[in-house]
């Protein structure tokens, strides 16, 4: 076919400079950011080299963060997958009820995280919440879910599931599709139950599926800002503060662009570290 | 029936229950009085108070937010299908050196959200002036790397015959592309549609970051700052909720399919 | 010894099996025949308990098998897409179903290694299963169904996966097992050849009904009706829509009187209207010219024999010819002549068979 030779780059320019420009070049920039002082009050900037770091590894509000944010993504992605695979493999099937409760479950991801945020703000509440109506019925005293220190976290996480399990959900049952009823069909023949079945033909399977689920899980995790904010906002006493809210703080709470730069690529080391070890995995199987 | 699947009706029905019941509860909430909310704890409502709709509307400032979100849902997500389309063409069908790098790297960007970029990107934004303004929401985001991967796998399924075809019929490239190969890709457009425009519209975290006037605020952030200002006026705050998330749910209602197929289309290969 | 009862199942709007009832005698290979749709399939699966039977029954040594779950049923399937389980090994394959009923290690690993020697996949014991060959695969699966030394073997069109060549040769192969193992074989498949090749006794199906049960023999020179006649053969049966003088004892084939019984022969119930059934080989080369005559229009030469389709008057006659047919290949016009004993006639309304020397008459 006639081809031109400029012709690739005319067809690829728009979508690819707009990825190069507004985010390959932003994160080259993200580390240049992190060796400078720079306030945006005052509008100073100063080379700094590496005190933004050496202060930020002596600076408890980062490791308070990072224990948030190991705990948060604890809560989450486990039970996050494998509520939503245990529910994908019961929902197989046909059945028009199926589709409702699949239908149900789903629901949740098309609401905001913030609008989320907003609803779970009432049943929340301390004392016209729905949450703490119910346990007062059955004789458990009212929780400060959200001015708890100690239960704050939790109940964000609570939010967090309400909408990852459907989503889970959907891509848990899209990988279970693709297995062939018949594998079921020689297990049971071969003699497995239930149990043998999801053991030796589901989960092997399963796995690609699986560790797709658990990255996008993960980088969900540590990126999840909106709830936090409209819920929370970090606190109480900041123990709802990850790093992803620790460094919209730094940033636009207390102006220090520098130091959120620095936060900002441990954050991204992380996530790419655990990117990596998946392609990785990935690649081992293919 | 058996047994076991009457248990698992049930447990299937319960865990149901329990995701729609925050949805139940707040249309419910929306539509009682005031006063009767804090005490009233049952689904049953007495009077249906449409007007807390009316309230919360004119509460806040949610017809320029709802233009706000629209402006820029319908911009960024037209504007990634462009893009996406072109360069998945280019990466599906032409040939040039560096092939393997573009499209690695493209991929590469789909495991960087905008979260970890908001530092760099407010520094960058400011210094071009587009803090608070439409340019500075749409043009960072009028490129997607899963919009270029989708369109890429779609375009390199449609047969070499119908390019060919075309090309014997004297049409150009650029006119094969948009008139005979994308209308291949359908579906893939429609998925991405939906798909990024939920996610535009559900968008609270770049508002936040990328604009500080009244003005210049999108519904989820106008919730957010409507709790802040009328924080116990729950009968309104919950209103005010529906509101926000009526247009993703007549997406949702229209095209769940397709937000389906766009969520699990990863987890099919991995 | 297998006893299928009165079996009836569908499918939403499709009735698969409308009233199938047969028996399987102990160690019998019997193939379940006919056209695709027409059930052979779901009555394999009901036995194998995938399906639950709508009415009727199977029974395995007067035992039902209807409350006894697939796991338990000492049955094994052969799948036509082979089912392997694709994160095994060829050993994983065949050690499984051993695992699930808790067989010892020991006696696993002997059973695995006997099955392995005598299907030849020995030496594949260790590769990923779907990764061999169709025919390897075709064998591993025959493998895994046969370690349990199941009651019942159950075959779904196993070999319509392969190229010629290796169906031919795994058809051998599974003869000699089911000589070895002398398990109660199903086999379901709708290439005729094949199940005239396998089967001790052949069961015709179409569209849910069992037309007829019968050795290979039978089957072929004593069909009940045109459908069966129709499906067994290569060639395709020669049929001629004709009316029964019984006056004459004879039927009118393409243009010439065919005297087959004796004159004043009365049919039973009267029949006028017929279908005379020849088969291609029972058509012979005349050098008579007063006999039928007919242009040549294709040959198709196949090892010792050859088919010739020929056009008569615009009728189509198929004729099987042993080979050394001197001058054949030449000729385009030539005569024919239709041995009288070998016509089987059909009634040309019912379909059923009317007369014919070895079976029994309606």
């Amino acid at each position: 076919m006639r081809r031109k030779s400029y012709e690739p780059f005319l067809y690829l320019t728009p979508g690819v400079f707009f990825l190069a420009f507004f985010i390959v070049l932003p994160v080259l920039f993200l580390l240049v950011l992190s060796f400078f002082r720079w306030d945006m009050l005052s509008g100073a900037i100063s080379f700094a080299g590496l005190e933004n770091y050496s202060e930020m590894f002596k600076d408890p509000a980062l490791y308070n963060a990072l224990k948030n944010t190991v705990l948060y993504v604890a809560g989450v992605v486990p039970a996050g997958m494998a509520i939503a695979l245990f529910i994908a493999v019961q929902l197989k099937g046909k059945l028009r009820t199926y589709s409702i409760y699949r239908t149900s479950i789903f629901m949740p991801v098309i609401v905001s995280l913030a609008a989320s945020g907003v609803i779970w703000l009432w049943i929340y509440d301390y004392r016209s919440g729905i949450l703490n109506h119910l346990l007062s019925r059955i004789g458990i005293s009212q929780i400060n879910w959200l001015g708890n220190p100690d239960t704050a976290l939790i109940s964000v996480i609570i939010v967090t599931l309400w909408q990852r399990i459907g989503y889970n959900m959907v891509i848990f049952f899209a990988g279970l599709q693709v297995i062939p009823e018949q594998l079921y069909e020689a297990a049971m023949i071969d003699g497995a139950k239930a149990s043998g079945q999801f053991r030796y033909v589901t989960w092997p399977n399963l796995l690609p599926t699986t560790s797709f689920v658990l990255v996008i899980n993960l980088i969900f995790a540590f990126r999840d800002f909106d709830q936090i904010y409209v819920m929370t906002r970090g606190g109480p006493m900041s123990r709802t503060t990850t790093l992803v809210y620790h460094i919209y703080e730094t940033a636009f709470a207390e102006f220090n662009i520098g130091m959120a730069a620095a936060v900002t690529m441990i954050l991204f080391l992380i996530v790419m570290a655990v990117t990596y070890l998946y392609l990785n995995y990935m690649g081992e199987k293919a | 029936m058996k047994a076991s699947t009457i248990f698992k009706h049930l447990l299937l029905a319960l865990i149901s229950t329990l995701f729609l019941m925050p949805f139940v509860w707040i249309i419910v909430t929306s539509l009682r009085g005031p006063v009767e909310v804090l005490r009233e704890h049952t689904l049953i409502l007495s009077r249906f108070r449409w007007e807390n709709y009316i309230s919360a509307w004119r509460a806040s400032n949610f017809p320029r937010q709802f233009l706000n979100s629209f402006v820029v849902g319908v911009s960024v997500t037209l504007g990634q299908i462009f893009t996406s389309a072109l360069a998945g063409y280019a990466l599906a069908r032409m040939e040039f050196k560096g092939k393997k790098i573009v499209f690695m790297t493209v991929l590469a960007t789909l495991i960087i959200p905008y979260h970890m970029l908001v530092v760099p990107l407010f520094v960058m934004l400011a210094r071009f002036g587009w803090i608070n303004t439409y340019r500075g929401l749409i043009i960072p985001m009028l490129a997607n790397g899963f919009g270029i991967y989708l369109f890429r796998q779609f375009f390199k399924k449609v047969p070499w015959q119908l390019e060919e075809a075309a090309a014997i019929d004297g049409a150009s490239r650029w006119s094969t592309l948009w008139r005979v190969v994308f209308p291949q890709a359908l579906p893939a457009a429609g998925t991405l549609f939906i798909f990024t425009f939920v996610a535009e519209w559900n968008d609270l975290f770049r508002w936040l970051i990328f604009t500080h006037s009244t003005e210049m605020r999108n519904v989820q952030l106008g919730l957010s700052v409507f709790q802040e200002q009328f924080a116990t006026d729950y009968v309104r705050l919950m209103a005010a909720v529906v509101i926000v998330t009526v247009p993703t749910f007549i997406l949702f209602v229209i095209g769940h399919k397709k937000l389906i197929q766009g969520i699990s289309l990863g987890g099919i290969k991995g | 010894m297998l006893k299928i009862k009165n079996l009836k199942k569908s499918f939403k709007s499709t009735i698969a099996c409308k009233n199938i009832d047969f028996s399987v005698e102990s160690g019998e290979f019997f193939v379940l025949l006919g056209p695709s749709g027409c059930g052979k399939t779901t009555i394999l699966r009901l036995i194998a308990g995938l399906e639950k039977p709508d009415e009727g029954g199977v029974f395995f040594n007067d035992k039902n098998l209807g409350d006894i779950s697939v796991q338990e049923r000492n049955t094994a399937l052969v799948f036509q897409n082979y089912a392997l389980y694709p994160n095994m090994s060829v050993r994983g394959n065949l050690t499984f179903p051993l695992k699930m009923r808790k067989i010892s290690k020991t006696k696993t690993k002997d059973t695995v290694e006997k099955i392995a020697s005598m299907l030849k996949i020995k030496n594949l014991l260790d590769k990923k299963a779907v990764k061999l060959s169709g025919g390897q695969q075709q064998r591993v699966a025959v493998g895994r169904a046969l370690v349990r030394k199941p009651e019942i073997f159950l075959l779904d069109e196993p070999l319509s996966n392969l190229d010629a060549k290796l169906r031919q040769h795994l058809r051998m192969e599974l003869i000699k097992i089911h000589k070895e193992m002398n398990i109660t074989t199903l086999y379901v498949t709708h290439d005729q050849n094949e199940a005239m090749t396998l089967g001790d006794r052949i069961a015709v199906l179409r569209d849910g009904n069992i037309h007829q049960i019968g050795t290979p023999e039978e089957i072929y020179s004593s069909p009940v009706n045109l459908f069966v006649a129709k499906f067994i053969g290569f060639p395709e049966i020669n049929l001629f829509k004709t009316k029964y003088k019984p006056e004459k004892g004879a039927v009118n084939i393409l243009g010439k009187e065919l005297q087959l019984f004796e004159k004043g022969t009365e049919l039973p119930d009267n029949t006028e209207n017929v279908t005379a059934a020849v088969r291609p080989e029972d058509i012979h080369i005349s050098s008579n010219n007063d006999d039928i005559e007919g242009n040549i229009e294709v040959k198709e030469v196949s090892g010792p024999d050859t088919v010739l389709y020929l056009n008569v008057d615009g009728y189509p006659v198929r004729m099987r010819v042993a080979k050394d047919k001197k001058g054949l290949l030449e000729k385009i016009k030539t005569n024919i002549k239709i041995e009288p004993e070998k016509v089987l006639l059909f009634n040309s309304k019912t379909e059923r068979i009317i007369k014919n020397e070895n079976i029994r008459t309606i």
